[in-house]
Parts: structure tokens; sequence; C-alpha cells
């Protein structure tokens, strides 16, 4: 196969032509991610070799003799050899955003703050080569030690580091370039999603209810910061007998006042029995299926059993010195109904609930998110629901590929994993893994690869992220019972020169 | 042999044979065939003369040993050849030779003083001989063997002249290899420029198949409304609506029995000819192949991208499989498939299907635009292009060749089709170009 090797500027707005010829030596293609990595060897005059330099983060694309793009991904890696130097320069070292998340100095006995710096940039860097975040984890330091230590790395490693090593005498200066896919550059960028969970633990005081129509219903306002499913909420309560009473959470919609208004959905019933009775225990109110609450909207959470009386009633937890800042605590304090502000008796605040809201997400919507925050590169992302309800919450920094793969891994409501491929317009798209007991490709003792469909699939478009069946005169498929398992297709490299195919390798 | 010489067009310095001078006498070839990219050979010559002109022979062999590596590394213009002549007044055959290193027998140092050494030259050279550049008499509807150049507009539909391809006549190409072409596309519209350039090439034994088979126009087509527009293809679109949110048929076309026989098991690459470009940014089309209602093969999706007036599918196999080949293929229904994640409702139009040969092909990826009078040349036999801007005194390259190559097959008529976009990505059908072909014969023994 003749491939042809075009180059871009990295901004994908015109090719850069090299002069020289590449020869691809291997191509890698994976199922997590698609084009994964490949390696171009490339001979010539050393002064056009040294120009290759330039090329690094530039896309690549492998076309085959259809001018049909293979391969597609960008120049992570340059290696000159000539006489007895090996002379390289790459691009997996660079970071040009580096932030440190440090513990504080702090006297013995005391517990340890961890704070995190303001991030410290290579705005030029960045231009040219994409944003590469780092979080660096340290023990122990001040404010002044972090900030120091993050300019001193950034000041390292901002830009393209190059390395130089005694080599074989090279018959002639070759570049050998390594190239890797758009997929691994969401690993340049750190995520986090400070949503899904709101709650407040602090403060003192104690709200009793349902001892009279007039003490009901008591419940904390909240403002929904991002699009999720309210899934559940716990509250802090006790009891003063009340065991035969059933206790249920209630969410409202808030009106311009900010009081409760419409009611939008009821909880499961709680005995009052898993209420401890002289003490307080979180009880946890679950709403099945979840309820969507809409980004920007204040809602009201609250409880309350299904009778009053003044011998059997409730005691709910609140804060009296208002550590929540995102509303208020609220009672329905008249049938009509009326809705007051739960009084404060020692702080002059106005308090707020102890309660802890769980918030759920597809985690298809959290895969999206984590991408949102690592897209540098793609023209779209596209990623099918999962069927899986997660909590989305992730207050500390995470590498966005690792959260990526950590969300693949987790699979889909049918039980089996997400993929990802990424196109040549470098459009990202994550979808599930198909059935392993429908195999797209049939592989022949002559290790020929067809579709289902009898098609020919040429070694240079392999089947990644499918299921092949292993194809002989006694193995044949649907009609024997010799059914070997199918093999997922996880990983494909291809040796043009030798015409090698290896799967998973 | 009548006659062999080294060098370039700067200066070929005679060998062997006919008008041979001294201090050179003769050359022998040691000519290898083994069937390699690259083959690697040698040539002894023998030198008689003052140990002066053997010094001057020595710096003339240096002299092309020098060119012959500034060449590899872009800085000669030119590659070194050997040239072969077999009889006198015959055409010569020449071959690109490269790699050079120079000897001279073991007592050379002894005998220049007597005034002979033998010489030699090892070299590499790509396995076979060219002709020299000929004229491609190209042919067309409206004309025939013409080598002055051929018009062609953007789009083929019946009108009399809109034709968007060229062909060769099996028997007007003398070559016992496949030979490289060279094309020049004049740009010929003013108002207007030429970005893209693709060029797809059909090969067929004997006389020319037409041209039919490579289009299917929008009346073609099932599926959708075909509504009358003087400014479409064939002056008809069709105008394709549906809002499900999955895999939809939303057109099909029959390739009839005829139309296989001659799409003849080769791949093609199917172009969606917008007639008004969409705007939806999360649009997928596939192709399909469908046997009465079973479907046989679909291709991947491709992205419709809303910047661009056509829609480049994936190469599909016409028919898809490989079989026996005891009788003609059966005809297929061509269906084209949509898909978006939502249920709004989606309209597309588009007035031509087109199947581009890939028997050769390439893709001239531009990066600038050509204008009114600017002419394009590709010489596949050394892999570059350039543009040759209006006034034709000099050159740039405004295009990335990507893809095989374009060559002329022995004794096959070959037909070509160029399709070529503009600055907004659009293929203007009414645009047109002047093509000129020429090739260089090739053998592989002398």
């Amino acid at each position: 196969m003749n491939f042809t090797v075009s180059f871009n500027a990295r901004d994908f707005s015109a090719p850069i032509p090299i002069g020289l010829k590449p020869e691809v030596t291997a191509l890698t293609w994976c199922a997590q991610g698609g084009p994964e990595g490949a390696t171009l060897r490339l001979s010539g005059p050393l002064e056009s070799l040294l120009d290759l330099t330039c090329l690094l983060r530039c896309p690549v694309t492998v076309c085959d003799e259809y001018f049909e793009p293979v391969w597609w991904g960008f120049v992570s890696k340059i290696i000159l050899f000539f006489e007895e130097v090996s002379f390289s320069v790459d691009i997996d070292q660079l970071t040009n955003h580096v932030t440190v998340a440090y513990t504080a100095l702090t006297q013995p006995g005391t517990a340890a703050e961890t704070l995190t710096t303001v991030p410290v940039e290579d705005k030029p860097s960045q231009a040219i080569y994409g944003v590469k975040q780092i979080l660096l984890q340290r023990e122990e330091m001040d404010e002044n030690f972090a900030l120091f230590l993050a300019e001193t790395f950034l000041g390292e490693r901002a830009w393209p580091k190059s390395a130089l090593s005694q080599s074989k005498a090279a018959a002639q200066p070759t570049a050998i370039l390594t190239c890797a896919g758009w997929f691994e550059t969401l690993g340049w960028s750190n995520f986090t999603f400070p949503y899904g969970t709101l709650a407040n633990t602090d403060g003192q005081g104690s709200f009793q209810f349902d001892d009279s129509v007039l003490r009901r219903k008591p419940g904390q306002v909240f403002l929904a910061e991002q699009e999720l499913a309210l899934l559940s909420v716990d509250f802090l309560l006790s009891r003063t007998n009340a065991e035969t009473r059933t206790l249920t959470a209630f969410l409202y919609a808030t009106d311009a006042t900010g009081k409760p208004s419409n009611l939008l959905a009821t909880s499961g019933t709680v005995p009052a029995t898993a209420v401890p009775e002289g003490a307080y225990a979180w009880v946890r109110f679950t709403f099945d299926p979840p309820v969507s609450l809409s980004e920007g909207d204040s809602y009201f959470i609250g409880v309350d059993a299904n009778l009053t009386h003044s011998a059997h009633y409730f005691h709910i937890k609140i804060d009296e010195e208002a550590h929540f800042p995102g509303g208020k605590a609220y009672y329905q304090s008249s049938t009509t109904p009326t809705w007051s502000l739960i009084p404060a008796s020692t702080y002059p605040c106005q308090p707020d609930l102890y309660f802890k809201l769980r918030c759920v997400c597809d985690s298809a919507d959290l895969l999206g998110a984590a991408v949102g925050f690592g897209d540098q590169f793609f023209s779209r992302v596209v990623v099918e629901p999962t069927g899986i309800p997660i909590c989305p919450y992730r207050l500390k920094p995470v590498n966005c590929l690792a959260e990526v793969k950590r969300l693949m891994a987790l699979g889909t409501a049918n039980a089996r994993p997400l993929l990802a491929d990424v196109s040549a317009d470098r459009g990202l798209h994550f979808y599930e893994q198909p059935d392993a007991s429908e195999p797209a490709v049939y592989v022949d003792s002559q290790f020929r690869m067809v579709t289902g469909d009898g098609v020919p699939m040429p070694p240079w478009t392999p089947p990644v992220g499918k299921y092949a069946r292993l194809m002989t005169a006694r193995l044949t498929d649907p009609f024997d019972g010799k059914r070997v398992p199918t093999t997922f297709i996880e990983r494909v490299t291809y040796t043009p020169q030798t015409g090698r195919v290896r799967i998973n390798p | 042999m009548n006659q062999i010489a080294i060098g370039d067009s700067s200066g070929m310095t005679v060998i062997h044979g006919e008008l041979i001078s001294p201090p050179y006498r003769r050359t022998t070839c040691f000519f290898n065939f083994e069937d390699q990219h690259e083959i690697s050979e040698r040539i002894e010559v023998e030198i008689a003369g003052t140990p002066t002109q053997i010094q001057e022979v020595l710096e003339r062999f240096n002299q092309i040993r020098l060119r012959a590596q500034l060449y590899e590394s872009g800085t000669y213009y030119s590659p070194q050849y050997l040239r072969f002549q077999q009889a006198h007044g015959d055409p010569t055959y020449r071959t690109p030779i490269s790699n050079l290193r120079l000897a001279v027998n073991r007592e050379g140092y002894l005998t220049t003083r007597k005034g002979s050494v033998i010489l030699t030259l090892h070299y590499t050279r790509p396995p076979w001989f060219d002709k020299g550049l000929y004229s491609v008499p190209l042919s067309s509807r409206t004309s025939s063997d013409v080598v002055t150049g051929v018009t062609l507009v953007n789009h083929c539909d019946a009108g009399a002249s809109d034709f968007n391809s060229v062909y060769t006549k099996h028997s007007g190409i003398e070559t016992s290899l496949p030979a490289p072409l060279k094309l020049e596309i004049e740009f010929l519209t003013g108002a207007s420029t030429l970005n893209d350039l693709l060029i797809g090439m059909y090969h067929n034994p004997g006389d020319d198949r037409g041209e039919g088979h490579f289009y299917c126009n929008a009346s073609d087509f099932s599926g959708g409304t075909v509504i009358y527009n003087a400014g479409a293809i064939n002056n008809f679109y069709r105008s394709l609506s549906w809002s499900a949110n999955t895999w939809t048929s939303l057109a099909t076309a029959a390739i009839t029995d005829a139309m296989m026989e001659k799409l003849d098991y080769k791949a093609y690459r199917p172009i969606l000819h917008l007639f008004n470009s969409h705007a939806y940014s999360d649009l997928y089309l596939k192709c399909a192949l469908l046997d009465g209602s079973d479907l046989i093969y679909e291709s991947d999706p491709v992205h419709a991208d809303p910047a661009y007036g056509y829609v480049l599918f994936p190469p599909l196999h016409l028919p898809p499989h490989r079989t026996l080949r005891d009788l003609d293929p059966k005809g297929l229904t061509l269906a084209v498939y949509g898909f978006k994640d939502n249920t709004s409702t989606y309209v597309i139009t588009f007035d031509q299907l087109i199947l581009l040969p890939l028997d050769y092909a390439m893709q001239f990826k531009g990066f600038f635009n050509m204008t009114q009078g600017d002419v394009f040349v590709y010489d596949q036999a050394s892999g570059l292009c350039n543009v040759r801007t209006g006034s034709g005194t000099k050159e740039i390259q405004y295009q990335l060749p990507l893809g095989g190559s374009l060559m002329l097959f022995p004794g096959r008529t070959s037909r070509f089709i160029l399709l070529w976009t503009n600055s907004a990505n659009q293929v203007v059908i009414n645009d047109s170009v002047k093509v000129i072909a020429y090739y260089r014969k090739r053998t592989n023994i002398l």
C-alpha cells in the first residue's frame, strides 16, 4: 500500500508541505479512542530533517491510495539519527499550566488544610501547543513555597525539551516521527465537577415539628447549579413518641419571593421507627425515579409526617449559624398554607437545616462534562446515553482522560463497556461495545478479515472495537456446534513493510 | 545498443556508441531485473586517453554523483539519468539513477598513467525505463483524440457540453508498463476559484464504456420529492425530509444489471452533490447497498459538515463482494441513509450522486486558491505538483497531493473524471477547466 502522509498547521488551517516523503512504518488503532499511534520514517538531508522538529503537535493524516484517511493524530515526538548522534524532541513532558495542591503548615495536633494555588500558565506555549495542565500534589508548605514551586516547574516544562545521545552510526540521516491520536489529548487537562451533592452539617439548633398543624414541613431552599436529578435527601432527625407515623420528603418549586410554591415530587415513605428517640440520626428519603432539577432554579426540600399530634412529634437539626449560602430554612406555619422562616433561638441569623442532597445524572452526561474539560481539538462530541445514573460530584481534580476511561469502563445499563472513536475530522464518539455473540468480523486461516457481509477489510482499516470470529473449515458460523468464543479486537497494529497485523498485541 | 549517455537536461555525456568522443571508449551494462522497488546495478565505462582527459572524466562523473545527491536533498532541479538508444534513429529510453558510487579498476592508479582506466558506476534505479513525455490524445462527448486541451465543466448531465470526464482510447496508448501521467489543468472561470481537486480514473479493456454509470441524478432516485430547477444538475434536485432520530433511508436508486456490469467490481467513492448546503451540525449520512429489501452492505457513516456543499462517502466496491465471475453481476439498489439524534424535521437537497472511480485516484488538497488562468500541473513521475500562475512565467504550490497515483494502463481505455471545489467548499457546477495530458511510455526491458 502506497500511503500518503500530510501534515497540517497546528490550527488545522492549511497543509504544510515538508518536501520529504514519509514512509509509514507502523499504525495502531485502539477501541478506546480510535487512531492511537503511528511511526513514520523520513530520510533526506539533515537540514530538512531538522526542520521537522517544527512539526511537533502538528496534525498528521495518513491516506490510502483512494485518498481515504486511514490514520490521523498529531506529531508527538521526533527523533533524528545522523552520524553518531541521536537527537529527539517530544511533547510528552511539556506542561504549560501548573497548579499545586498542598497541605498547609500547621501546629501539631491541628488538622492540615488542603489548599490549591492559582494556576500559573505560559500563554505563548499554550497558543502553540495547546493547554497542557498538571496538578502537583505536595505536603506541608506555605503559599509562597507552593506558588514558587509552580513557577519553577512551569519554567522548566513550558516548552518542548530535547534529548541528545550517542547512537550507532547511521547510514544516512533519518528521522522517526512518533504520532499520537487525538484521544490522548484528553489527558492534557484536569477535571472537577463540584456539583451533585449539597449539604449543610454544621451549626447549633433544632426545630420541633408535627406537634401542631402550625409547625409542619420544615425544609431548606437551595439553588440547583447544574441540570441534575435529585435522588435522595438526608435529614438529621429525632422523635418524641410518634413511632406509628411515617415520614416523607417533599420537593417544591419556589416562588419569586423564595418561598415554596408548587409541589413537584414526593419521596418514598420512611417509618418513624427509623428515627431514633432521644437522639439524632441521619434519615434518608429517596425519590424514585429521580426528579429533574433545572439549572439556575431554586427549590425547597422538606420533610413531614403523615399526622400531627401534641404528644407525637419530631425534631430536626438546624444550623442557627447559617453556614449554607444557597437559601434559607422554611416551615409550613398554617394550613393555608403559609410558609415562614424557621426562627433562631440563640443566634441572630436566619437558620438553615442540616441536610444532605444527592443528585445523579446519566453517566454519559458526566462523561460529556469530563470531555468538555479536556476538549481542545475535537470538532464535536457525541455520547450516547448509558442508562446508568451516578452522582457526578468530583471535588478533587482528576485527570480528564483517567476520568473518561473510568466512565467508559463503567459502561452501560446493558453491562457493556463504552468504546470511543475519533473520526478523521476529529469528531469524538462514545458508543456501547457490541454484543460478543454477534461478531462483525470473520478471520480466515490466511488471516484475511471480512465483514459479516462478506466484504474484505484491508488491514489499514482494521475493525477495532468489534468482535471477530475465527473461521476455518471446522469453525463456521453459525451452523456447527464448535463455537469458540469471539475475540474482542481492542487494539490493532499494522506494519506496512511486512504486512503484519497484530491484534491486541 | 546504439548509444548510452549519462547526465541530465543540462547536458548528457555519451559514454557508449554513436557520437561517443574520446576518452570514452565503451560502456558495459550489468542490468538487474529483480522484482524490487529500487534495483542495484552497475555500469563499467572504459576510458582511454591522456591522464588529463581521464581526470576530466572522473570530474564529470563526480559532478553527476554530486548532482544526484543534491537532487535527493531537494537542492538540484533534476535527477541524473542513464539514457539508452537501441538503434540509430530510435527513440531513447531513460531511467533516473540515485545512490551513485564510483570506483575504478584495482590497477587503475597504474593504468591511468598508461592512458586507460575502467570506471565502475554503482547506482540504484527504479525497475523501468521511460521514453520521454508524449501527448495523450483525449476524447470526450464532443471531440476525439485532442492533444491541445479539452474543456470540462464541474458536473455531468444531459447537456451537450456538460461533462467532467475525458478518456484515452486503448489503441492510443503505447506503453509496456503502467505509464505515469502528467496533467495540465487550466482554470477557466472568472470570479471563481479552484481549491481542492479530485481526479478519479477508470480503466477498461477495449472501447470506452461511456460515463453514465458514474452518475445517479436526482431523478434516478426514489424518496423525497423531485423538484425542477434550471440551476440543478440535469435540471432537477431532490428534497429529502425526515424527522426520525434513527438511521433512516432517505433515497434509493437502482444500479441496474447493465450499470453494475460496467462498474466491474472496482472501487468508487460516492460523492453526494448537494443542491443547497444544509445547516445541520449533527447530520450523518451513509451509503448502503440492498438486494431488494435485504441490506447487503453499508458504509461507515460520515459527518455531513454543513460547511461543505458535498458529502464524500468512504470508498465502495461495486459490486461489494468478490464472486466467481462466471456470470455478469446482479444489479443492486444504492441507498442513502441519514441519522441525527433529535426528532426535528431535517431537509437536505441534492441533485446528483457521483461514483468517482478509484482505479487510480488522487485528491489535491488546496491550501491556496487558483483563479482564472492559473494552470495546475501534476507530474506523476516525480509525484510533485505546481500551479503556473496567470502570467505563466512563475510557479508555486497551491495543493498537496493525497492518494495513490495517476497512471495510464497499457492496452486499456482510461477515463478520468474531475471534480473540484472552490474556496467556500462548494462544487460550482458551471465552472470550467481545460485539460491537457501527457504520459511517459515505460518499459522494463530494453
